[in-house]
């Protein structure tokens, strides 16, 4: 008896697997067939995982597939950038990450994969640029002022950031060295607790994103002493040239990136879609009200500015880090 | 201002909010359940659903999911020991055995009672008194938030388990597990041993599941070939008397609760060890404790779900999320336009009322969906253990590969389940340990800041400015040493 | 003179193996933790990494000392029942299972190695029907894959052959 229904499940089940692998067999191959990942090496709910958000839920239009977040934090990013060096090249596994991740880090440790090789661009989405901000009863009414108290206080004057080379500090370690002053750089967990620290008053000084201090402003609590960028972005605010920072300086710029090796035409698919994105209403509307802009810029323009990047942040991480 | 509240509070009636409301209610409990399925996650993922709603929809269906999903995490914790996230350790503790005691109902009963009312009174003192606070959360920075820490630490190493020095002990170890990796200050290795799998540390999660709920199936595997069931019955419902006799001890956590949902950065997890270790003190038999006592399942409850109401402050007030749910509702707000900051209430002061006040309602709701479902879950338990047992472990499994996507996490598992076995048999309780690698990071860092702070004159730093922190951290040896006098006398006597 | 038992109950192994460990991590502790980076020849975090571990290890292996003596002293415990062997033999096959599930998970997707594992963890358990045992290894592992993948939108590892039948199956 048991014998008899033993042998019943087995063929039930050889022939269900059969059933299966035949129509397989007669699949044609046009990409995207199944949900594509994107990985994320970044904790969820900041701004990089909220722009995924938007990106994933308006790009099934364009390509007929979902595409899924996958969070993989850890590591100051590498690990979700590993796993996507290590993926299958077939353009299902895609890396969601920003400039400084991808160029610059390369340079402070060693890594377990080559950006430059490893990886190949498929899109950047937006970029953004950082400005300089104070309190608004702080002493220090432009960003002259600011330097000069730096300079009559080496390392007294309290500049609160978002961790060791991210965002915040690149920009900062940029700016100290361009105009020889010193500053007591205090780390907090992102932009957010760095801002509040400002806010609060156990930080004297700060940078933050334009998107992020829009309120602030507004209510007349910061005030920006400086910004990134050739153009000001607000009228009455330098940029960073016009005070003595030049260079690229204070951008991070959020693009997609996907495996060496993965087929020309993917790569194609996949820009051309995140290309209509900019067209997209729903898209732009949405990116707006996170205050982001939206820029994107392809394959090929975008591993030109991989390249300078490259050079440039080892040149920066030789000059910040020796002495 | 109260004009724009009572406009909010209209707004706030209608039907599909509450229909959504409990949808994400629902839905969030379910997910809440399973370790590893994070309410996080599951927020992040409806996001964008909520963009294509009304504000007064979306928002509030996000914050269901999120309430569902923390009563949710209860669920596992009290029934098969398995706490999905730090805040429903404490729970476990009691629930678990109660489950065992045949009691499992009443405790998923006291669990929801507890959170429920935790989580109105908070909201509502929030809600009346959202700006104190936002002032109150200024005052907190680095220095303060080390000694909270620091002091919770010693709070949990003297309240739990039977001997103060081996609880420090385990936590020490525990500390110590929260050291591999990476140093959260500098971004250095740390006994890492080169190998790659251990950059990020050790996931929480594996540990959670390895820790606690292992060596209790393990047992079962192990001792109950006869025993067919992991429970005889569900129980009964919590009775009147049970639950006045702990009304003391809810108000008590709820009073914890929201004090801690004030300072940014301790969270659940510190809030539901403060309030168990306050019941347990505060008790005249604080023996049962850790053997079943519904009322060490409220105090947890009670305070971890207390914290959520002040935590939506910096959120609201500042526009700056103190965690990743917060950040997650700051996404949902920002896309739906409504700009959270100094800004908010002025400009758009009735829909963020109308918002509030639906949070509020969602707590009330859930009073009745959780009391709902519990019959279900709590029956979970009575089945067959040859079939419990394998889809038990089949969801520690997945739960613990989708933290991370990584299955170095599985082997962490049984590695961990191993740990948890070996410190039953020596007699060592774990949840100092797992506190202590909870609370580690967090604490190094607010050390790592202020030192920084502080640029080499701490003695003036601290009698200057932060005499607060000071005295709290003064504070600490005395209740330390006042908390295991007692401890000590309660054993012995 | 107090009698000076030395009796190896686990309490004291995992207390001298504690002991002997936050020893031996205090002496190499250069070796352990890295050295701080450097910014401008200044270290990069005002906190050195090695700081805390050692106060960790130090803490640790005082108390670990000081409960030895107090566990000597205070003589001997109850012997509490152990496991018989019958007993150990259902743990070591059960973490078996556990360890056989954790390292083929990956290497043969959910699928397979979850339908292993439970048909292993229920047989253990007691369960003598097939049908039952078919149902559940397999059945169990489908559901939850699908609604993980599906509605939740988490990815759990799976072979690319039973991820086109899953996405042939839904209508790809």
């Amino acid at each position: 008896m048991f014998k008899n229904s033993i042998k019943k499940v087995a063929s039930l089940a050889m022939a269900a697997g059969l059933t299966f692998a035949a129509s397989m067999g007669a699949a044609q191959s046009t990409y995207p067939e199944k949900p594509i990942t994107m990985v994320i090496p970044l904790g969820a709910g900041g701004s990089h995982d909220l722009n995924a958000r938007v990106i994933t839920s308006i790009i099934p239009t364009y390509l007929d597939q979902a595409m899924i977040v996958r969070l993989t934090p850890g590591a100051g990013g590498q690990k979700g950038t590993q796993e996507v060096a290590n993926a299958a090249a077939d353009g299902y596994t895609l890396l969601f990450t920003h400039n400084y991740i991808d160029m610059l880090q390369q340079h402070v440790e060693s890594l377990p994969y080559n950006p430059m090789e490893d990886f190949v661009p498929v899109a950047r989405i937006n970029f953004a640029p950082i400005a300089v901000i104070v309190r608004s009863d702080s002493p220090y009414q432009t960003f002259e002022e600011l330097v000069a108290a730096s300079k009559a206080d080496p390392g007294g004057i309290q500049m609160a950031h978002s961790g060791n080379w991210g965002a915040l500090f690149v920009p900062a370690a940029q700016m100290m060295k361009a105009l020889d002053i010193s500053w007591n750089m205090v780390p907090f967990q992102g932009g957010g607790p760095a801002l509040q620290a400002l806010l609060g008053g156990d930080a004297d000084v700060t940078m933050a994103f334009p998107s992020a201090i829009a309120g602030q402003l507004q209510a007349g609590n910061v005030r920006v002493l400086a910004t990134a960028g050739a153009e000001r972005i607000y009228d009455d605010v330098p940029t960073f040239a016009e005070v003595g920072v030049e260079g690229d300086v204070g951008f991070m710029h959020r693009v997609v990136l996907a495996p060496a090796g993965t087929p020309d035409d993917v790569i194609e698919t996949l820009g051309a879609a995140f290309k209509s994105l900019e067209e997209d209403r729903t898209f732009t509307r949405m990116m707006s009200r996170l205050g982001e802009n939206v820029d994107i810029i392809d394959s090929a323009a975008y591993q030109a500015m991989r390249d300078e990047q490259d050079v440039a942040y080892k040149e920066l991480v030789k000059t910040l880090t020796s002495q | 201002m109260l004009d724009q509240f009572a406009e909010g509070f209209g707004m706030a009636l209608r039907f599909d909010t509450f229909l959504m409301m409990s949808l994400g209610l629902f839905g969030g409990m379910l997910v809440g359940a399973l370790p590893g399925f994070t309410t996080l996650m599951a927020m992040a993922i409806l996001l964008p659903i909520s963009f294509f709603l009304d504000p007064i929809v979306g928002i509030p269906f996000l914050l269901g999911i999120y309430k569902g999903g923390i009563f949710g995490g209860s669920i596992p914790a009290i029934l098969i020991s398995m706490p999905g996230t730090g805040a429903a350790v404490a729970t476990s503790r009691d629930g678990y055995k109660l489950t065992q005691q045949g009691k499992s109902r009443k405790a998923l009963d006291m669990a929801l009672f507890a959170s429920v009312f935790g989580d109105t009174s908070s909201d509502i003192f929030t809600i009346l008194m959202i700006f104190p606070i936002a002032f109150l959360v200024m005052q907190f920075g680095p220095p303060e938030l080390f000694a909270v820490l620091l002091l919770s630490l010693v709070i949990i190493a003297a309240t739990s388990g039977s001997n103060p020095m081996k609880s420090l002990v385990m936590m020490m170890l525990g500390l110590w597990l929260s050291f591999i990796g990476t140093d959260p200050l500098g971004g250095v290795e740390r006994f890492t041993f080169g190998l790659f799998d251990l950059k990020s540390g050790i996931p929480l999660l594996p540990m959670l599941i390895g820790v606690f709920a292992i060596p209790e199936i393990a047992s079962v595997v192990m001792r109950n070939e006869r025993a067919k069931q992991l429970a005889a019955l569900m129980g009964e419902r919590l009775s009147r008397a049970e639950f006045r006799r702990c009304v003391r001890t809810i108000c008590r956590s709820t009073v914890i609760g929201t004090a801690i949902g004030i300072v940014p950065g301790l969270g659940q997890v510190v809030a539901a060890m403060m309030g168990y270790s306050a019941a347990k003190n505060a008790s005249d038999h604080p023996e049962t404790f850790g053997e079943g006592e519904l009322e060490g399942v409220a105090a947890a409850e009670a305070a971890n779900n207390a914290v959520n109401g002040p935590t939506m402050v910096p959120l609201l007030t500042l526009g700056i999320p103190g965690d990743n749910v917060t950040a997650i509702l700051l996404g949902a707000f920002v896309a739906q336009g409504l700009r959270p900051g100094p800004q908010l209430f002025s400009d758009q002061g009735a829909t963020v009322f109308a918002i509030l006040v639906a949070m509020v309602f969602a707590n009330l709701l859930f009073l009745v969906i959780g009391y709902l479902s519990i019959p279900f879950f709590s029956r979970l338990v009575t089945i067959k253990v040859s079939i419990l047992i394998p889809i038990v472990i089949m969801f520690a499994f997945a739960g613990a590969y989708v933290f991370r996507s990584d299955s170095v996490d599985l082997l962490m598992l049984v590695v961990f389940g191993l740990f948890g076995i070996i410190a039953r048999i020596a007699k060592f309780d774990v949840m100092p340990m797992v506190m202590g690698f909870i609370l580690g990071p967090p604490m190094e860092y607010a050390f790592g800041q202020t030192v920084a702070m502080t640029n080499g004159d701490a003695f003036g730093f601290f009698l200057g400015e932060r005499w607060g922190a000071l005295g709290i951290l003064l504070a600490i040896p005395v209740i330390g040493f006042l908390l295991w006098r007692r401890m000590r006398a309660v054993a012995a006597g | 003179m107090k009698k000076f038992t030395f009796r190896p109950t686990p309490e004291i192994v995992v207390l001298v193996v504690l002991l002997v460990v936050s020893l031996l991590g205090l002496l190499f502790i250069d070796a352990l933790v890295a050295p701080p980076k450097l910014l401008f020849g200044r270290s990069l975090t005002a906190v050195a990494p090695s700081l805390f571990p050692s106060i960790i290890f130090v803490g640790l292996a005082l108390l670990c000392a000081v409960l030895l003596v107090l566990l000597n002293l205070q003589g001997g415990h109850e012997h509490e029942a152990s496991l018989t062997p019958h007993e150990w033999r259902r743990g070591v096959v059960f973490f078996g299972t556990m360890t056989l599930y954790a390292l083929t998970m990956e290497p043969f997707g959910f699928l397979i190695s979850t339908a292993l594992a439970v048909a292993l963890l229920t047989w253990q358990m007691g369960n003598q029907s097939w049908i039952q045992t078919v149902l559940l290894a397999f059945g169990g592992p489908i559901l939850l894959y699908l609604a993980a993948t599906r509605l939740l939108a988490v990815s759990l590892p799976e072979l690319n052959v039973i991820e086109l039948a899953y996405a042939r199956l839904l209508g790809g």
